[in-house]
């Protein structure tokens, strides 16, 4: 998912960080100083949790997680996948620092729409509703973001048009496992401690 | 399950000439040039453009050289599906009625681009690591929570990670070859769980912050300095630029 150095141009390079220098600082306005230890935390989880390789049939996938984020810290997605994305590049050499723009906001912003969309249906009554409803915020999350750097390659050079296409369908049989991942997660959090799934509000 | 090794990745952030400069300065020149080289698109300006990320990488000498070269080579695994990928997917004139010119052209830029512009980023900005980083986020006026965001979350990542590896461990021992629908849901409850653990820690931390006196505390105790050196080092970056907006022209 992380789009590399090189790939984009400067002006989507900019739109990349103007879009996440925005959202950060949205978040972190609506986010009180008690709070940044909790988002810390479900940031530093959701960095080691992308570590892990899980076995899909015969290969691993590396999970991101973006619907369970956002379903979770809502506006505060921006600040803390900044964070965790600012972690990876300095660390790991994933992504890079100069696309840390673009990538933040092809993550963060499936992140806070998919707790815009399907958060109410997730923290509701019927668990039957909230199953599908996490199912659907995980798998498509991971869609929007796909779609989203497909986007940005697009802008930055109309020749990768094909390009963004296939990235996008490469993606398709990854969001069933993400969505699937979203499912469990949230059911379990539902069941053992269902204050954590706020969406960035107040338990 | 495998959770790839946090520790064994130390960062750059060992002793290096640069050093002596202030952090912004640093930061400041590595995302001018990163930008001004991500603007280059043909051939002879990425040439006069790669002299400094090349000063940059052998001012430590071979010791500093081989650090950068060895995370280089990590990041150039992305140059295979982009050798692979994009000469495929790209419109444009054929060779042998399968790879495109263009797309072949325009993979060999990329690659140019991603080893010059991580060479400066890593150089000057990943080798600070990220206390120094933080340092100099504040100097640059990024807000007080933001900062103190990043440094917690740096230390919660290795706080964290033992518990990730013990779970790990667990699941791969109760659930040897998990895949599928099994693992998603092994995996799922793993972080699950972990964030619940968590969550009690953040509570414990959030009272330890208030009694040491909060977030106030987390402000650089280094006091940033900027003389001539620092103003001659973004000198040089200008003159470069322009010398190399000059031999494209």
């Amino acid at each position: 998912m992380h789009i590399s150095e090189g790939f984009l141009s400067p002006g989507v390079l900019a739109t990349g960080w103007a879009v996440t220098a925005a959202g950060v600082a949205w978040g972190i306005k609506k986010m009180d100083e008690g709070e940044i230890v909790r988002v810390s935390m479900a940031s530093s989880v959701f960095f080691l949790a992308s570590l892990v390789n899980v076995r899909v049939g015969p290969s691993a996938a590396h999970l991101s997680l973006i619907g369970p984020v956002g379903l979770m810290l809502g506006w505060a997605s921006f600040p803390a996948m900044f964070t965790a994305l600012l972690l990876q590049a300095v660390l790991f050499q994933f992504g890079g620092l100069l696309v840390l723009g673009a990538n933040c906001a092809s993550m963060a912003v499936p992140a806070v729409l998919a707790n815009a969309l399907f958060g109410s249906f997730v923290r509701g009554r019927g668990e039957k509703i909230a199953a599908a409803a996490s199912f659907f915020a995980g798998a498509l999350a991971v869609l929007t973001s796909a779609g989203i750097a497909g986007l940005l390659l697009f802008f930055s050079d109309h020749g990768m048009a094909l390009t963004a296409k296939t990235l996008l369908a490469a993606h398709l049989p990854l969001s069933a496992v993400e969505g699937a991942t979203a499912l469990f997660m949230t059911l379990f959090l539902r069941r053992a401690f269902p204050d954590i799934l706020t969406g960035g509000g107040r338990p | 399950m495998i959770l790839s090794g946090l520790h064994a990745c130390t960062g750059l952030d060992c002793e290096s000439r640069l050093d002596a400069l202030d952090a912004r300065c640093r930061v400041l020149c590595a995302f001018f040039l990163a930008f001004f080289l991500a603007s280059l698109r043909d051939t002879v300006s990425l040439l006069a453009g790669s002299a400094l990320p090349l000063i940059l990488l052998c001012i430590d000498g071979k010791r500093g050289l081989e650090r950068v070269a060895g995370r280089l080579l990590y990041l150039n695994r992305v140059s295979v599906f982009v050798i692979l990928f994009l000469p495929l997917t790209y419109p444009g004139e054929r060779i042998f009625y399968l790879f495109s010119e263009k797309g072949l052209f325009m993979s060999f830029i990329i690659i140019w681009k991603l080893n010059l512009i991580s060479s400066v980023l890593l150089k000057l900005v990943a080798s600070m690591g990220m206390t120094r980083v933080s340092s100099a986020l504040e100097g640059l006026g990024v807000p007080l929570k933001l900062r103190s965001l990043l440094l917690l979350t740096t230390r919660c990542v290795f706080l964290l990670s033992e518990r990730f590896g013990t779970m790990c461990r667990a699941v791969d021992l109760r659930t040897r070859d998990a895949s599928g629908l099994f693992a998603c849901r092994a995996f799922a409850c793993m972080v699950g769980t972990t964030l619940i653990h968590s969550s009690d820690r953040a509570e414990r931390a959030v009272l330890a912050i208030g009694c040491r006196g909060g977030i106030s505390g987390f402000s650089g105790l280094a006091a940033p300095r900027w003389t001539w050196m620092e103003s001659s080092f973004c000198l040089l970056f200008i003159i470069n630029a322009a010398f190399v907006l000059m031999a494209s022209l």
